[in-house]
């Protein structure tokens, strides 16, 4: 497979914390490694810890600085938009996970 | 004077007097309490003020006695007596009538010189102060000094929270997200995460933190509490508290962008006049110039925007009400009522057409209608505790008139009922508790010889009970005398000596319209009008009302009162082409009608192996046609009386939203309302109660037996 020549979709489900943060970060490198434009559906996740959150906009930075994009599909569930209100990353849900990918502050920018 | 300034007046001036009642029941109670006798003293002095402001000058004359009073006790040059509080109490009433009067140019009448006389040398009886400057007692317009404010709301702080969890927070166990909630549940949380230092994936190690956070936080709590919550992080991650200027209401407006930006360290003040001078959005030109970062002028933004928000907060107060006529709201509880019916038009619409789109907006709309009405009635409830404390007032008063001693306890305050509901239900209250006082409690020597309290206690409780509140007043005092009853209603001719009664339905007879078993008819109750009207107006309320009594040990009379009049869940039946909806609460069961049934000449059914009697509906209201074969028998249950009401159809239930009965129809026996069908028919809705009254003794008694 041609890198960048396909447009790879990733579901992810359940729970990301700190457990599942090693498992993740390879999953998204691996995937980036074949492309840098990555769908996320997002549709099946009931929660993002800081970990997870960190390894998509350190994941959104990498596909964005080798010129493709990472973007968020699916809904972003109620629950999952809840636990990130209070620190400031979401608005209360339930919303369309391109609207979450929106209102995470500085998401898909390329880290100096 | 504006008479809408007045109304308003009028309406704070209740409340305060109702507030004054409630302090000065307690000053009896506790005479030493100085904060009670504050408290007295600023309500009837904010009615002074407000009165003389308004015009209603009079009333704020005959105030100012009652306060001189009041002031000589808070200063202590008098003591609290129970000659006092009975003046105080006379004036309180007096007062009232006064505003209620509203004509400041007529005389006061005796009743009111004379307790302005009595304050006067109550007055005098003080101990004198030194240097006290007299009033003059007319205050043109009396002046509020120290208006008494309501309690001072709890002060707001705002912290500036910028936290940096170690690089191995997570290491720990530490989850990180969960502390924002915790902050979030002392107040008002903005937070901004930073999300700058995120690596790269490639450079990234999952399990170490990169971001930090400002957040700003509006609270009531202390910095300690603020503090605690970082408890377990503190030591190895960065964190940085600091307390904002205290928000005021008065304070001269929002912060500044650029002074938020200098006070975060963020922004020098020299660079900030710089950029002050180039006229542009100030945010961008420090962006632009690579002196903040956008994430810092976010936060900062962000920050702004929250201690504006927490300002208005802070001036509206934190738990801020209106004050809304109660017309207004009758009139959308109305527009509501057409709503659901126009709903209900929609959803039969929707499925005869059985589109799906249709459908579903439809259903949704259903949704929404209910959250609406149940919105809409819910502003219309009021706790039950502000009748309550009335029928304090009322025992305090009857007790020390028929020389007994008693307590009130009150259960259940905070229930809440329709405001049309609670307004009704007061006399009838008044009614029971004063019949409890009269004829319940007995006096404090016989209480002794009986081996009772010398107190006697009345109980009046209120509790939700499904779509009803349950309403009791209960006595310890010497139960009802049944022997007496039963010769009372004899003599009165409202039963035959040879009839035999059910314990139960010889305690009814008391509400029987005449009845009155008192040996001596005394000023309060007695005069044999009281219990029978108690029933009407409960019945007309939709209520029922039962009595319960022990020999000896007391007698209690329980209400039961639907929570609303406005809608109710109905049950719609057909007669010949006649649509009617009996209300739901009080349908027992449907069951086919057989000719057997209907023609044996009876009026007599069997239902679950008893005889009922039984009404046809079609017969009671005269509708024409012939009746159909197949019909139905709904039994209702009314007041633990079964009876069947003979129809064509039993359609299905029914959100009935009841409309009166216009004046033409005001007299019609057996109809209570009417209401609009989902297809804009009219149906009449059933009063059970009267239709059961219209059955005749003799299928009554074979029933029971």
């Amino acid at each position: 497979m041609q890198p960048g020549s396909i447009k790879k979709t990733i579901s992810l489900a359940g729970s990301y914390t700190i457990d599942r943060a090693g498992e993740l970060a390879r999953e998204l490198s691996e995937a980036l490694a074949h492309s840098p434009d990555l769908e996320l559906d997002i549709s099946g996740v009931v929660e993002f810890g800081l970990s997870a959150l960190q390894i998509l906009y350190a994941a959104a930075s990498s596909a964005a600085s080798h010129g493709g994009s990472l973007k968020l599909v699916g809904t972003a569930q109620a629950s999952l938009c809840d636990n990130l209100v209070a620190s400031g990353f979401a608005p209360t849900g339930p919303l369309s996970a391109g609207e979450f990918a929106a209102r995470l502050p500085g998401f898909g920018k390329v880290a100096q | 004077m504006n008479e809408k300034f007045k109304e308003t007046f009028r309406e704070e001036a209740e409340e305060l007097l109702g507030h004054l009642e409630d302090i000065l029941l307690e000053l009896e109670e506790r005479p030493g309490d100085l904060e009670l006798v504050n408290a007295a003293f600023r309500a009837i002095h904010t009615i002074k003020g407000s009165a003389g402001m308004f015009g209603f000058e009079k009333a704020g004359r005959f105030t100012h006695d009652l306060e001189s009073v009041l002031d000589a006790c808070r200063s202590g040059r008098k003591d609290v007596d129970k000659h006092l509080i009975d003046l105080s109490l006379r004036a309180r009433d007096k007062i009232k009538a006064l505003i209620a009067e509203d004509d400041s140019s007529a005389q006061f009448d005796a009743e009111a010189l004379a307790l302005m006389e009595e304050f006067r040398d109550s007055a005098a009886e003080a101990k004198p102060v030194e240097q006290r400057i007299e009033e003059p007692p007319a205050p043109k317009s009396a002046t509020v000094k120290e208006a008494p404010r309501a309690k001072t709301k709890e002060a707001l702080r705002s912290y500036r929270i910028h936290f940096e969890p170690a690089r191995d927070v997570f290491h720990n166990g530490t989850r990180v997200l969960k502390l924002f909630d915790e902050l979030a549940a002392l107040g008002q949380l903005s937070s901004i995460p930073d999300v700058s230092r995120v690596p790269p994936l490639e450079s990234l190690d999952p399990e170490s933190c990169y971001v930090s956070w400002n957040s700003i936080l509006t609270t009531s709590a202390d910095i300690d509490a603020v503090k605690d919550v970082f408890i377990f992080v503190e030591s190895d991650s960065k964190l940085r508290i600091d307390q904002l200027d205290t928000i005021d209401g008065d304070d001269s407006g929002p912060r500044k962008l650029g002074e938020i930006l200098v006070d975060r360290g963020v922004v020098k003040p020299e660079d900030l006049g710089e950029a002050l001078r180039s006229q542009r959005r100030l945010g961008e030109v420090l962006v632009e110039r690579k002196v903040v970062t956008d994430s810092e002028l976010q936060s900062a933004l962000v920050e702004q925007a929250h201690l504006k928000q927490a300002q208005e907060r802070q001036s509206e107060g934190p738990s801020s009400s209106i004050r809304v006529s109660s017309d207004k709201l009758d009139q959308l509880v109305d527009l509501v009522g057409e709503l659901v019916t126009m709903q209900a038009r929609l959803l039969r619409t929707s499925t005869d057409i059985a589109d799906t789109g249709l459908s579903s907006i439809a259903e949704q709309l259903d949704r929404l209608v209910a959250q609406l009405r149940d919105n809409a009635m819910s502003m219309r409830m009021l706790p039950i505790g502000s009748t309550f404390n009335k029928f304090r007032r009322v025992v305090r008063d009857l007790s020390s008139e028929l020389g007994k001693d008693v307590d009130l306890v009150t259960v259940g305050a905070e229930t809440e009922l329709d405001k049309t509901v609670i307004e009704r239900l007061n006399d009838p209250l008044v009614h029971i508790i004063r019949n409890s006082l009269d004829h319940g409690l007995e006096s404090p020597a016989d209480r002794t010889a009986a081996g009772k309290p010398s107190t006697g206690t009345v109980r009046l409780a209120a509790e939700h009970s499904g779509a009803n509140v349950v309403i009791s007043v209960s006595d310890d005092g010497r139960g009802m005398n049944l022997t007496a009853i039963k010769a009372k209603a004899v003599e009165r001719g409202i039963l035959s000596p040879q009839d035999q009664l059910s314990e139960a339905d010889a305690l009814m007879l008391i509400f029987r319209p005449g009845f009155s078993t008192a040996q001596n008819v005394t000023s309060v109750s007695g005069r044999g009008v009281g219990m029978d009207v108690v029933k009407r107006e409960i019945d007309s309320l939709g209520g029922s009302v039962s009595v319960e009594s022990k020999a000896g040990a007391g007698s209690s009379i329980v209400l039961k009162i639907p929570l609303t009049l406005a809608i109710i869940e109905g049950l719609l039946i057909r007669v010949a082409d006649e649509y009617f909806v009996l209300p739901l609460s009080v349908v027992e069961a449907c069951m086919e009608a057989t000719s057997s049934d209907t023609s044996n000449g009876t009026h007599l059914v069997r239902y679950r192996d008893d005889m009922i009697p039984f009404i046809d509906l079609k017969e009671y209201f005269a509708v024409p046609g012939a009746a159909p074969d197949g019909r139905q028998i709904v039994v209702v249950n009314v007041h633990d009386n079964r009876i069947g009401l003979v129809v064509d159809a039993v359609i299905g239930d029914n959100q009935t939203v009841i409309k009166p009965l216009g004046r033409m129809f005001r007299d019609a026996v057996g109809l209570s309302g009417a209401t609009i069908l989902g297809d804009g028919r009219v149906a009449l809705i059933v009063d059970c109660m009267k239709i059961a009254d219209s059955i005749p003794e003799r299928e009554q008694k074979a029933r029971a037996s």
